[in-house]
């Protein structure tokens, strides 16, 4: 536990010598959630939404939890690679693996740190939207299912950094998982609306779930038991993505130890 | 305390990502004990870091094999891990934004250290390195001397009982040099084992018990400092010329062909004549000297320095420093 406490020290005395930095994306993720309020405004003045019934039809409180989860997303897919190339940057990482410390815990940590950078850049938005908003919030449930999304997708993200330990650039996994996401999870619109073959390709992306889940804890109080499905189904993705992600990244990073690339980038 | 057996490492391509294998370590055989300083020596990219790497775990080895601490650093590796404090050779390896101090706790408490323990070792090393004063700077305002310190202060923390030092005292100014060599004695009379790299042949000469030189991989020489210079019977003879008489060229070369001399080093006013038999060679240069109507200033010989045993060892295919 000493290990996450400083591994979260570090980014908040990172952060805090960032200080400009830091309030810019506060800034910045603010400005984009208003975007989505005034938007919400404008097209939900007199009309109805029947798809947004299970959420209390509450299309402002739709949106921005859609851009705002796609955030965790990024999380998700970027914290390892990030980590990873941040510390071959400064030329900490053979130092990190030299330290005993097992890999894996090197990752969670480092991720940990940038779960509680998101939520903390995130915060604000939920506080001052939706607590100010007509929404009825089962906060224990949300936040579980917020860090289960991010521990199922964080396979991606395993994947990812695997291939980029080797390749030293960008890699397709995390495009793909992105893109998809963005388009077929229903951020922005209820993804009954997709034709059946996307809609099929949205049942298999996490985040489709997550956020079904999220949205009913968030507005309209479920508990656990009413996003039963949706829990399950990311527990099924998870015992499927981490796995695969674990192995493609041992890889990435055994090839790497045998070319002496590990501090490259 | 370190066994190396057969070690190589072959890249399986170079650095640039093209062309052919490149081996660093060439089947390198070496024996360390208990409480030894033993100073690896080469040039540039003879292989010096990539071997201290594969002995930190860094590298996977291509064959061969070796042990630290009396384990082995393939199916042991995080015991041996734990047995060593590896001090890099270059200069990023801590978090920029961080004091000295963060970063030294940030990586004593990955390798397991608690307050307060953490805390006094962390004064204990900044002090004995001289880093007490700087130690609640950011790293990015260090010096690259402090930096080096910095990074042998780390090594310290977890009073590892092996010491893998790249280049201790490179980019170091003389007085911190002085104190870095010191202060590796200081942990040798501790019983500690030390491996090091380094150019400099003065260095290693002065604090190591053995001295082993590499070059492009291969493990050319391994001995003691006195015996790398008794070894092979050099000298060094120095003139300093007034006037060059008739004709300096003719004079340079016949020094040049005298038998048992493997060198000569032009310069002006002072020349240096690389030698294997002192007494026959003198005879002969002082012969020259007359023949030739060279007036000399002074004339002085000298013990060979590392310097002049490594370029005959590598048969003179590195430049000279
Ligand atoms: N990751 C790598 N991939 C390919 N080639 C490498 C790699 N690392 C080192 N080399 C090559 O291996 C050789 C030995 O390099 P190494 O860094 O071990 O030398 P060195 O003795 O430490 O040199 P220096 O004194 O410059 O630090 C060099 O030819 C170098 O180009
Ligand atoms: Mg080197």
């Amino acid at each position: 536990m000493y290990k996450a406490y400083v591994f979260v020290k570090r980014g908040f005395v990172s952060m805090l010598s960032y200080r400009m930095a830091f309030v810019l994306t506060l800034l910045g993720t603010f400005v984009g959630a208003a975007q989505f309020y005034f938007m919400a405004k404008f097209l939900g003045e007199g009309h109805e939404f029947p798809l947004l019934a299970p959420y209390g039809g509450n299309l402002m409180g739709y949106l921005i939890i859609g851009t705002t989860f796609m955030s965790f997303v990024g999380v998700s897919l970027n914290s390892f690679q990030g980590a990873i190339r941040g510390e071959q940057q400064m030329g900490t990482l053979e130092f990190l693996l030299m330290s005993d410390t097992p890999l894996h815990q090197i990752l969670i940590y480092s991720a940990l740190w940038n779960f509680l950078y998101a939520c903390l850049s995130t915060s604000v938005i939920f506080l001052v939207f939706v607590l100010g908003m007509d929404i009825n919030v089962n906060l224990g449930a949300a936040l579980f299912i917020l860090l289960l999304s991010v521990v199922c997708m964080s396979g991606f993200g395993l994947m990812s950094a695997g291939i980029i330990m080797v390749t030293k650039q960008g890699d397709p996994i995390t495009w793909a998982f992105g893109t998809l996401s963005g388009l077929l999870s229903g951020a922005m619109f209820p993804i009954e609306l997709l034709p059946p073959l996307l809609r099929t390709i949205a049942a298999v992306l996490p985040p489709t779930h997550a956020l079904i889940a999220l949205r009913k804890t968030i507005m309209v109080h479920a508990g656990l038991g009413e996003v039963r499905s949706q829990v399950l189904a990311l527990l099924a993705l998870t015992a499927l993505t981490l796995p695969i992600g674990l192995v493609v990244f041992r890889w990435g990073f055994n090839r790497a130890r045998t070319d002496g690339s590990l501090a490259e980038y | 305390m370190i066994r190396i057996h057969n070690l190589t490492k072959a890249y399986p391509k170079a650095r640039d990502g093209r062309g052919s294998p490149v081996t660093a370590v060439d089947r390198v055989c070496l024996t360390i004990d208990r409480g030894e300083v033993f100073a690896l020596l080469g040039p540039n990219g003879a292989g010096k870091t990539t071997l201290v790497k594969i002995l930190s775990t860094l590298i996977v080895p291509t064959c061969g094999m070796a042990t630290v601490n009396g384990y082995d650093i393939l199916t042991q590796s995080s015991r041996v891990r734990a047995s060593i404090g590896f001090s890099p050779g270059g200069e990023r390896s801590f978090y920029f934004r961080l004091t000295g101090r963060q970063n030294l706790e940030f990586f004593g408490a990955l390798q397991g250290l608690r307050p307060p323990l953490l805390h006094r070792r962390i004064s204990e090393v900044l002090d004995r390195l001289g880093l007490g004063e700087e130690a609640d700077k950011r790293f990015m305002k260090y010096s690259s001397g402090m930096r080096r310190k910095l990074g042998i202060a780390r090594a310290l923390l977890t009073d590892p009982p092996v010491l893998l030092l790249d280049e201790p005292t490179a980019s170091v100014d003389p007085a911190s040099a002085r104190h870095i060599r010191e202060h590796i004695r200081e942990l040798k009379a501790q019983g500690r084992t030390i491996l090091l790299t380094t150019h400099n042949m003065d260095e290693a000469e002065r604090i190591s018990d053995r001295i082993g030189i590499l070059n492009k991989g291969r493990l050319i020489a391994v001995d003691t400092p006195a015996n790398l210079r008794g070894v092979l019977h050099q000298c060094r003879l120095r003139l300093v010329v007034r006037n060059w008489g008739k004709d300096p060229a003719r004079f340079i070369g016949g020094l040049r062909s005298i038998s048992g001399v493997t060198a000569v080093y032009e310069g002006n006013p002072s020349l240096e004549v690389i030698m294997t038999q002192k007494e026959f060679v003198t005879g002969e240069v002082v012969r020259l000297i007359v023949e030739h109507g060279v007036e000399v200033e002074s004339i002085t010989t000298c013990e060979p320095s590392l310097e002049d045993i490594f370029l005959t060892l590598t048969g003179g295919e590195t430049s000279r420093v």
